[in-house]
């Protein structure tokens, strides 16, 4: 992945969220990126369980409108992304392609306004939280560098969920956001307190970072001491330290 | 000569779908040369595409596929004259045509036609291949609207195809190999707690289990993370294994 791109699309969400004085928060994230990418408008979808997932923001009406058809005809590109696995690229929702993967829901969105849709999935391994659903009002693939960076807007939703349940919004920098780390031992942390407190790894993820932040620690060294076994997770509440 | 409506219907049809996994170009191109020469009253059909790095040549008979070849690779023939004007080109006698394709027109009469015509095979600006319709006799071109139908179906799927390709080959590199990587230490994460071992067995266990049962690694370690009965499996296996 660029770097430069991967900048850019941090700053440009952290200069929305400095302007308004707040945390950066998923709107920052949809609006950064409806301004930043050739796109018409950008929404974000959560799943609390992959059934059911909800709208979060929406830039516009136009990308309200098209998560709300998704839901109602229970088919689309960014129903599709939140349980696959990679990013549903429908560049032309007239089409026939399209017509066939979503029956009902293309010919409504094409009536709403819109031609071309791009749904990136929100996933950290085999964690899936929504997806990040880009718009256009024309037919047309979208650039590589474009999807490059569409990407990178996701990833940032994806922090910003995590740091949202975590609650610990605006203490961290998104820019160095750790979670978001490819460092092994962070997921397979993740996947360790999961079972130590039987609950989906998303929801240890969450933990992890509420842990860190209540204790003003590194994630890493947290994940460190869950990986080394000095640190346990108990479903009651709380953690117990090993000695060494 | 006119065709079944059925069978063109169903052709365009054939044409269109270029979106399954299991998707072939040569496969695609030979279904076009059928088609081509059973619809526009030839007695074969060849198909040359020439797509950035992606050449392939096809025919409806072996012997029109070496015609289509000898024409694109000696770079005389009646489709090298459409990829150099755009437009169609056709010959009713080759007879008269050994000064301008002489390897062609004379290859072409041995395999025993002594017509040809060719439909440009087009998307927007560009001109990515063509197909050559051979015949013993004049070509009648008043199906030459539907040839031309056909050829643009078929061009716009096989674009179509290869962008798709490349966005998939980007994806694959931006998200899929990450995704893959992560949910694999995700995996090695929960079998360790539930096996009570080190990451490093953990992840042992997860790759016996799937390559004992013939699995890709990832799928067991979505299904470990999500905990599913296969998840399940692979902690039994390993404590069976002890």
């Amino acid at each position: 992945m660029n770097e430069s791109g991967a900048a850019r699309v941090w700053s440009s969400i952290a200069g929305l969220a400095r302007r308004d004085g707040t945390a950066a928060s998923l709107r920052h994230v949809c609006e950064a990126c409806a301004r930043g990418l050739p796109v018409a408008g950008a929404s974000v979808v959560l799943s609390s369980t992959v059934s059911t997932p909800d709208l979060a923001f929406a830039t516009d009406s136009l990308a309200e409108e098209l998560v709300e058809l998704q839901f109602t005809c229970g088919e689309g590109p960014a129903l599709d992304a939140v349980v696959g696995f990679e990013p549903v690229l429908a560049a032309d929702l007239d089409s026939p392609e399209s017509l066939t993967r979503w029956p009902v829901y293309t010919a409504a969105a094409v009536g709403a306004g819109a031609r071309s849709q791009f749904a990136i999935p929100l996933r950290v391994g085999a964690v899936r939280l929504g997806a990040l659903d880009l718009h256009r009002r024309r037919p047309g693939e979208l650039p590589a560098g474009v999807l490059a960076e569409a990407v990178i807007y996701a990833d940032a939703a994806l922090a910003v969920v995590l740091n949202a349940r975590a609650g610990t919004a605006g203490t961290w920098e998104l820019p160095e956001d750790e979670f978001l780390d490819r460092g092994a031992e962070l997921h397979q942390a993740a996947g360790m307190v999961s079972v130590q407190l039987g609950v989906p790894v998303a929801e240890a993820m969450v933990r992890l970072r509420g842990h860190a932040y209540a204790n003003d620690c590194r994630l890493g060294d947290v994940a460190n001491a869950v990986v080394r076994r000095r640190l346990r997770f108990s479903p009651a509440g709380g953690v117990s330290w090993e000695e060494v | 000569m006119t065709a079944p409506e059925s069978l063109i219907a169903r052709t365009f049809v054939e044409l269109a779908d270029t979106t399954e996994p299991s998707f072939e170009l040569a496969a695609f191109l030979r279904v076009l040369a059928d088609r081509c020469a059973e619809l526009l009253g030839a007695e074969a059909a060849g198909v040359v595409v020439t797509d950035g790095d992606v050449t392939a040549v096809e025919g409806s008979t072996d012997a029109v596929r070496e015609l289509a070849r000898l024409d694109l690779e000696g770079e005389q023939g009646p489709a090298a004259d459409s990829r150099s004007s755009g437009g169609t080109v056709r010959c009713d006698d080759l007879g008269r045509a050994a000064e301008s394709w002489p390897d062609f027109a004379v290859a072409t009469r041995e395999a025993g036609f002594s017509a040809v015509f060719v439909i440009p095979m087009r998307q927007r600006d560009e001109i990515i291949g063509a197909v050559t319709l051979f015949s013993a006799g004049a070509i009648a071109t008043d199906e030459a609207g539907l040839g031309e139908a056909l050829v643009r179906v078929a061009a716009s799927g096989i674009v179509h195809q290869r962008t798709r390709r490349r966005q998939k080959t980007l994806v694959d590199q931006l998200q899929v190999a990450l995704t893959s990587r992560i949910a694999i230490e995700q995996a090695k994460g929960v079998l360790a707690e539930r096996l009570g071992v080190p990451v490093g067995q953990a992840f042992q266990a997860l790759r016996s289990y799937a390559r004992s049962h013939n699995r890709k690694l990832v799928e067991i370690a979505e299904a470990v993370v999500a905990g599913n009965p296969e998840g399940d499996a692979v902690v039994a296996a390993f404590r069976a294994a002890l």
